[in-house]
């Protein structure tokens, strides 16, 4: 249909918009852990949009790095990953899928037709197979073979300390580095 | 003669008995007072201290354990039957009957899981697995990697260092970061000894009251004992505790060998996505925290150092290079 009136032209426009927007649809939805600067881009020192408090909710649109891009009541900006706790969903929320990118988003890509999974009381009562530890043996690699592939692959090995488990935080309204 | 014996690659020599019965009395106590059977969380750093311990006696390891001389006399006195029992539960030397037990659970849960058909997948996945392993402390242990042929999404850690992720998972994974993300995870959880530790905790309790029989006969129950409880294990999943470390762990690992320590992120978010069946997924879903859970405990200890290991590595795109060659 041809567009003629105003009325029609604003009809295609509210249109356009919801379309543009339902691309923000909430993909993870998460709280702020403490008191956070909202950045313009993920970079520490980019500028700040604003302060959220802590406990603010969240919605994550995407994550760059160690950097998540969240909407937070219409404000968008980015925050470092260790600002935020997703909310931690008993089944899997199909949102995060949006910035899982290739087959992860596209769905089931493992042949499920008749598949009946793995149960913990077949993985206990299946009948013992020793040949197929004996193929799992001569399969193994040596040390050499793995540092000859590391190297074909310009792996570059690092320095790196162990992760301490997380600790809680003590007050809410401190301000932290970060 | 042993059905899962190992050629000794270690020198015979070790700590004297009364410094091992010590440690592993003061360890128990301490496991006790700490939280009983379910303190796989709260274990004094078992792990760390098999580190200690095993950064040593990785080269000098002790003998089998037959000539055990905790044993002896250890039925005339209860009160020395239990302090044995202790010390046989904590010991830490012990990487035979750790193996022992690791490759009793294999042969159980090939059973269920068989080995893919496809040597150039294996061999990839080999690969991968030993340059995460090479970055740990347990480097020489027997390192095993298999893709079995099943469509759930599982991978699984046994004792010893046997390490089994089923098609169905391998499948979700896009890049060779991705498959050294996982892989370290499952290496952290045989380093610190997770499902093992747990199996040796309940069989403390349950020594108590084991009737003593000859030395042979004992090691054999006790092994296929423990093989059984280890399997349950696999089964049942580990504390959440034990999850997030391996989580952690798992990342530095991967890292240190040179992978995108964003790499696990990227994993988590294609389960949380719930990618694959319900019914697929279900085993993993019911023995993990959940992804999102996941994220979020790993989140909040990022360091500067593993900030720096961001960004995929070269090797990245062999997976794909690798699924899609020629080559058989």
């Amino acid at each position: 249909m041809k567009i003629r009136t105003s009325m029609q032209r604003l009809l295609v426009l509210f249109c356009g918009f919801l379309a543009v927007e339902s691309t923000y649809a909430a993909v993870g939805a998460g709280v702020t852990l403490k008191i956070s600067s909202l950045k313009v881009s993920p970079a520490p020192d980019a500028g700040v949009t604003t302060e959220l408090k802590q406990g603010t909710k969240v919605t994550v649109v995407e994550r760059k790095g160690f950097w998540y891009q969240v909407d937070s009541s219409g404000q968008k900006g980015w925050l470092k990953v260790t600002e935020v706790k997703l909310d931690s969903g008993e089944s899997p929320t199909a949102g995060l899928a949006a910035f899982a990118t290739g087959r992860g988003s596209t769905g089931n890509v493992v042949s499920a037709s008749g598949s009946r999974g793995l149960s913990a009381e077949e993985l206990t009562t299946a009948a013992p197979d020793e040949t197929a530890l004996a193929q799992v043996d001569a399969m193994k690699v040596n040390v050499d073979a793995a540092l000859a592939f590391a190297k074909a692959g310009k792996l570059s090995p690092r320095q790196i300390a162990y992760l301490a488990a997380p600790t809680k935080p003590t007050n809410k309204n401190s301000k932290k580095k970060g | 003669m042993k059905n899962y014996y190992y050629p000794r690659a270690f020198s015979s020599k070790r700590l004297p008995f009364s410094l091992r019965l010590l440690s592993s009395v003061s360890i128990v106590a301490a496991t006790l007072f700490f939280g009983g059977s379910h303190a796989v969380a709260q274990v004094p750093d078992l792990g760390g201290l098999s580190g200690l311990l095993g950064k040593k006696s990785q080269k000098t390891e002790s003998p089998p354990q037959t000539d055990d001389s905790s044993k002896s006399g250890s039925d005339a006195n209860p009160m020395l039957g239990i302090l044995g029992a202790v010390a046989d539960a904590t010991k830490e030397e012990s990487p035979e009957e750790e193996l022992q037990v690791g490759r009793g659970v294999a042969v159980k849960m090939f059973g269920a899981l068989k080995p893919l058909k496809n040597p150039k997948v294996q061999d990839y996945v080999g690969k991968v697995g030993m340059v995460v392993a090479s970055q740990g402390e347990r480097k020489d242990l027997p390192w095993r990697f298999v893709v079995t042929d099943s469509s759930s999404l599982n991978a699984f850690a046994l004792p010893g260092g046997i390490i089994i992720i089923t098609r169905g998972l391998f499948d979700l994974l896009e890049t060779e970061d991705e498959l050294a993300a996982v892989l370290g995870h499952e290496i952290a959880h045989v380093q610190r000894k997770h499902h093992f530790n747990v199996v040796k905790q309940q069989k403390l309790v349950g020594s108590m009251t084991s009737v003593v029989g000859s030395e042979i006969a004992k090691d054999n129950a006790l092994i296929a004992g423990f093989v059984s409880r280890a399997t349950e294990i696999m089964a049942r999943g580990l504390d959440k505790s034990a999850e997030y470390e391996a989580d952690r762990d798992g990342v530095v690992l991967a890292a240190r060998a040179g992978y995108d320590s964003t790499a696990m992120f990227s994993v988590l978010e294609k389960l949380a996505a719930g990618v694959g069946s319900g019914k697929d997924a279900a085993l993993l879903y019911s023995t993990h925290p959940s992804p999102a859970e996941r994220i979020s405990s790993l989140s909040q200890v990022i360091t500067p150092e593993i900030e720096d290991a961001a960004g995929l590595s070269a090797a990245a795109d062999r997976l794909k290079k690798t699924l899609n060659s020629k080559q058989k």
